[in-house]
This record gives C-alpha cells, structure tokens and sequence, in this order.
C-alpha cells in the first residue's frame, strides 16, 4: 500500500526545493532588468543636466552596469538557439530544468546540449563541478557512434569483468525488472562460488517466479545437498519430476540416492 | 464495481507476454524486418537496447507468430553451461536425447548429420536467445561458429547499459549481419502505447485522460523508456485508487501533474 501523506510531505518538500533556484534567478532577472532600466534613464537624464552637478553618481552607476554587459551579450546567441524571445524570463527558464535533467542523469544528447548552455549563468559552484559530466558524455556516445561504422575483424568477444562484480550488478538489474533469468543466473554463479546458502536463496526465489525453469530445480536441489540436506534435496527433486518429468532431474535424484553426488 | 483505477493499474504490471504487445509505427516496422531477415540466409541477428526497451517482448511476439509455421525456440534463461546448451539444442532441435556429455565437436557432427534433411525440406530453425550477455565470451564464439553451419538461425538480444557501450561496441565488429536497436518511445509514440494499452484492457475512460501534455511530462520523466513508464503508471493508478479509497474528488478528465510527480517520486524517477 502507497504511504499517501508522506508522499505528497516529499512531494511538497520537492516543490519547494524545485522552486528555490527558479526564485533566486527571477530575483536576479528582476535586479538586471531594474539596473538596466536605471541605467537608460539616468543616461538620458545626463545629457540634459549639466556636467558638474551628477557626475559623481553617474560614473558610479555606468561602472556598476558594465560589469553586468558582457553577461549580456553572452546570453544573446542562446536566446537565438532556444527560438524564445528577448525576454531575459523565458530564457532563464530551461535553467531550472537543467537541475532536474542532473538529477535524472538524462543523457540524451539533445537535451544535454540545449540544457548545457545557460549554465554559464549560474555563479555557484556546484554548478561548475557537475558541467563537464554531460559533455563528457556527448563525446564518449559520438565516438562509440562513430567506431560502430567500421566493420572489421571475425570473432566475437565479450569483455568479462571479475564474477562477485558481475553478480552485484546483475542483482541490481533483477531487483528492477524482476526477470528470473537472471536470478537463475545469480543463483548459478553463487553455486559456483561455492556459497550455497545464497545460491540456495536465488533459486528458490527463481521457483517461485516460474517454476518451470528445470535448471532453476536443479541448482536447488544440488545447493540443498551442500548445505546438508539432501532428504529435503530429493523430496523436491520428486515433487518436481512428477510434474514435469523432467529426465535430468531424474538423473539428478538417482545420483543424489546412489551417493554419486554430494 | 471493481474501480477503473484498479484495472488501469494492473495493466501497467512489468510482464512480458506476446499477447501484451501493442503495435507502434517504429516497432512494427523493425519486427516486420526482423521477421524479413530470418526469412533471409542470415546466421546471426543481434536485438540491442538499452533495459526496458522491449527485447524480451519483442522476442516473446516472434516467438508465438512464427511458432505455428517453422522451427523456433524461445530461451529466455541463458543456458550457461556449455554442455547443457549443446544438450539442449540436441534435444529441441534435432530431438536426439542424449544422457552423456555432449561436447562442441559432437554437437557438429550432429548438425552435420541433420543438415542434408533440413536443406532440401524446411525452413532453417530459429533459436531466440534471450540476456545474450550473460553467456560466456567462449560460448558467443562458439555459438557463432555453429550458426556459421547454416543450420541453425540465433537471434540474440544484448542487454546494454551506458557502460556496457563497450561490449555492445564490440559486438557489432563482428560478423553479425543484422543488428537492430530498440529505442525508447518517443513522446508521440508513448500517447499511443498507453492509450493503446489501456483501451486494450478496456479502460476507455483512464486512457482518455493521457493528453499531450500529460504524457508530455511523463515522457520528461522516464525518457520514453516502456519499463520506467509501466512502472510510473502503475503507482500513479495505485495513488488514484487510494484517494479513491478516501473518497477524495477527483478531476477525471485531467490528471494533476503533482499526481505524476509523486509517482515519480515514489517510483525514484524524482530524486526526493
Ligand atoms: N511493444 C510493446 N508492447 C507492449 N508492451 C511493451 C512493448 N515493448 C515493451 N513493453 C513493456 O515494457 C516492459 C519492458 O520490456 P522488456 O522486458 O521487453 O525490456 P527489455 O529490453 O527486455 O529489458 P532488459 O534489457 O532489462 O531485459 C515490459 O514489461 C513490456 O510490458
Ligand atoms: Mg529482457
């Protein structure tokens, strides 16, 4: 059952942390917009007024101001790119779901590319640390593009990584999609490694999803004579040979009996 | 009354069943040139895709179209073992039972015996080989080499991750003549799939409901991938039927957005 109260608590917490940056920026929207609007109307102003009486808090103003310029400027081609308007709001916009697409780890190119650029921005440094992740990846995905052209030698080769490294990964994929495939696979390297117990588990687990995987019955029957208890090994191995008549579970049985395996 | 929400939920449960399979304009026009390079004098045919993209169901559908009409086997477990797999072959295929050992070298020779009888009367079998990554990098090689007897078709999907770019990679350096990637949904094609899903199942009410924006925002979340959707959509029903369970009013014809974020939420496609 969903744990309804909590969910909308996380989810009203997710909105309001989700809001934050989208606040700080229209407030920074808001500050430029204002300066700038200053700044045109107090140069008006100073070509009507006389030289000797606002000089001072002029300079002051147009030095303020053109810190803020070259920002500008930068921001002109992209609006250009994302087709929105003049309007520093809308440009500001994709930014915040930048932050998301980090979160999701999205990497479709695309949008990695799109999302990449207002980064520029943003001055905080968390910011900075994670921007080179995305592009990193483009490259990466265009060059493995790139190499799948080139047809070349015959044979085929998988790169094994080490087995415990091999199962974690597999376990996790299982825990997402629930495929008995791999439980079964899971359980068989277990066996291998020796550790029976979980091998044990694994199977068990591969029975219950479908339980006419004859090489799921037999990875349990055998890890249960490892583990000592062969009389339950051959009750099940019986169980399951009456309903699927399989002949390697009998071969199985009869090695068990005749002491062959154990 | 069984409530629609409940329905609509469990037509979203993760299995993968040929009858499930909902024609899409993409995939129908790779299965329709799946289905036209088993017909052609191909050895191997390699599915690729990253998880949830549809290989195992789309393996399941070939499976029970073509069934009827040739020679086909569906493993959906890797048979790890070297020998277990020959066996099995043995057995499926050339239905020669064999209670011994069965090594490399004798598994030829029993293709070799059963190949003058197939070439002059049936189709090659096709065997379906499921979490191709699994098997082992000698028995890829040696599958390869069997298949280039002609006397056996594999189809083998290969399950790929972002760092798993690699060994896909490796993969097509091969002399595999077909490979075809499966992709997500695009957002246009994720409006039909749930809307055909559901209607499938008779929930013409709860498929109405998916709008472009709607499903706008859920292919924001899940990238259009079929088991991050599936699973999106299960829990987003489950939090309709439980503020059904409340009594709590409820829009019909729009689905909030904080709906689809708190299942994505719960289902960790929001990091919350
Ligand atoms: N064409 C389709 N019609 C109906 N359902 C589909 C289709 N494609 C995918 N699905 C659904 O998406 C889910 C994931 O698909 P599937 O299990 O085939 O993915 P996969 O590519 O085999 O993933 P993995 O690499 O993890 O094994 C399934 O539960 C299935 O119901
Ligand atoms: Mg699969």
């Amino acid at each position: 059952m969903l744990n309804i109260p909590e969910l909308e608590k996380r989810w009203l917490r997710y909105k309001i942390k989700s809001s934050i940056p989208y606040a700080v920026i229209s407030l920074i929207s808001i500050i430029v917009l204002i300066v700038g609007a200053n700044y045109l109307l107090n140069n008006s102003n100073t070509i009507e007024k006389t030289k000797t009486t606002v000089r001072v808090p002029v300079e002051k103003k147009s030095h303020y101001v053109q810190k803020e310029t070259p920002k500008k400027q930068k921001v002109q081609p992209r609006k250009q790119e994302m087709q929105t308007t003049s309007n520093t709001k809308t440009v500001l916009k994709p930014s915040m779901n930048f932050l998301h697409t980090i979160k999701n780890e999205v990497q479709t190119t695309q949008v990695v590319t799109l999302h990449a650029k207002p980064q520029t921005l943003k001055k905080t440094a968390s910011v900075a640390v994670v921007q080179p992740k995305p592009v990193k990846q483009e490259v990466a995905q265009t060059a493995v593009k790139l190499e799948k052209e080139e047809v070349t030698p015959n044979y085929i080769s998988i790169k094994r990584r080490d087995t415990k490294k091999d199962i974690h990964e597999i376990i996790k994929r299982f825990k997402k999609n629930h495929n008995p495939a791999l439980s079964l696979f899971v359980a068989k390297k277990y066996y291998e490694l020796g550790e029976y117990k979980k091998a044990y588990n694994y199977a068990l687990i591969t029975n219950q999803i479908n339980q006419d995987i004859e090489d799921s019955w037999i990875v349990f029957a055998k890890s249960l004579v490892k583990l000592n208890q062969k009389q339950k090994a051959i009750k099940t191995l019986k169980k399951y040979i009456d309903y699927s008549s399989s002949s390697t579970a009998q071969i199985l049985l009869n090695e068990i009996q005749s002491g062959k395996f154990k | 009354m069984e409530s629609i929400f409940v329905n609509s939920k469990e037509v979203f449960l993760d299995t993968v069943n040929a009858k499930d399979y909902i024609q899409l304009d993409r995939v129908s026009n790779i299965y329709q040139s799946l289905k036209n390079s088993i017909k052609k004098p191909l050895k191997l045919i390699l599915l690729y895709g990253r998880p949830g993209t549809g290989k195992s169901m789309f393996l399941a559908k070939l499976y029970n179209d073509l069934s009827a009409s040739q020679a086909i086997y569906l493993y959906k477990t890797p048979i790890l073992d070297e020998k277990e797999f020959y066996k099995t072959l043995a057995r499926d295929i050339f239905n020669i039972k064999y209670s011994g050992e069965l090594n490399f070298t004798q598994m030829m020779k029993i293709i070799d015996n059963a190949n003058i009888s197939i070439e002059n009367t049936k189709e090659v079998p096709v065997v379906l080989l499921d979490e191709a990554q699994l098997y082992s990098e000698a028995l890829m090689e040696k599958i390869r080499l069997l298949s280039d007897t002609r006397a056996i078709k594999f189809v083998i999907t290969l399950h790929k991750t972002e760092e798993e770019d690699l060994i896909a990679k490796e993969h097509f350096q091969t002399r595999i003549w077909e490979s075809i990637e499966l992709e997500n949904a695009s957002s246009a094609e994720l409006k039909i799939y749930i809307q055909k899903k559901l209607m499938k199942a008779n929930c013409f009410n709860t498929a109405s409901m998916f709008t472009t924006p709607t499903v706008n925002k859920i292919h924001k979340l899940t990238r259009g991938n079929y088991r991050d959707t599936n699973k999106l959509l299960y829990t987003l029903f489950d939090i309709y039927v439980s503020y059904e369970k409340n009594n709590q009013y409820m829009d019909i014809n729009k689905i909030p957005i904080k709906y689809i974020e708190m299942a994505a939420i719960h289902t960790g496609l929001i990091d919350a």
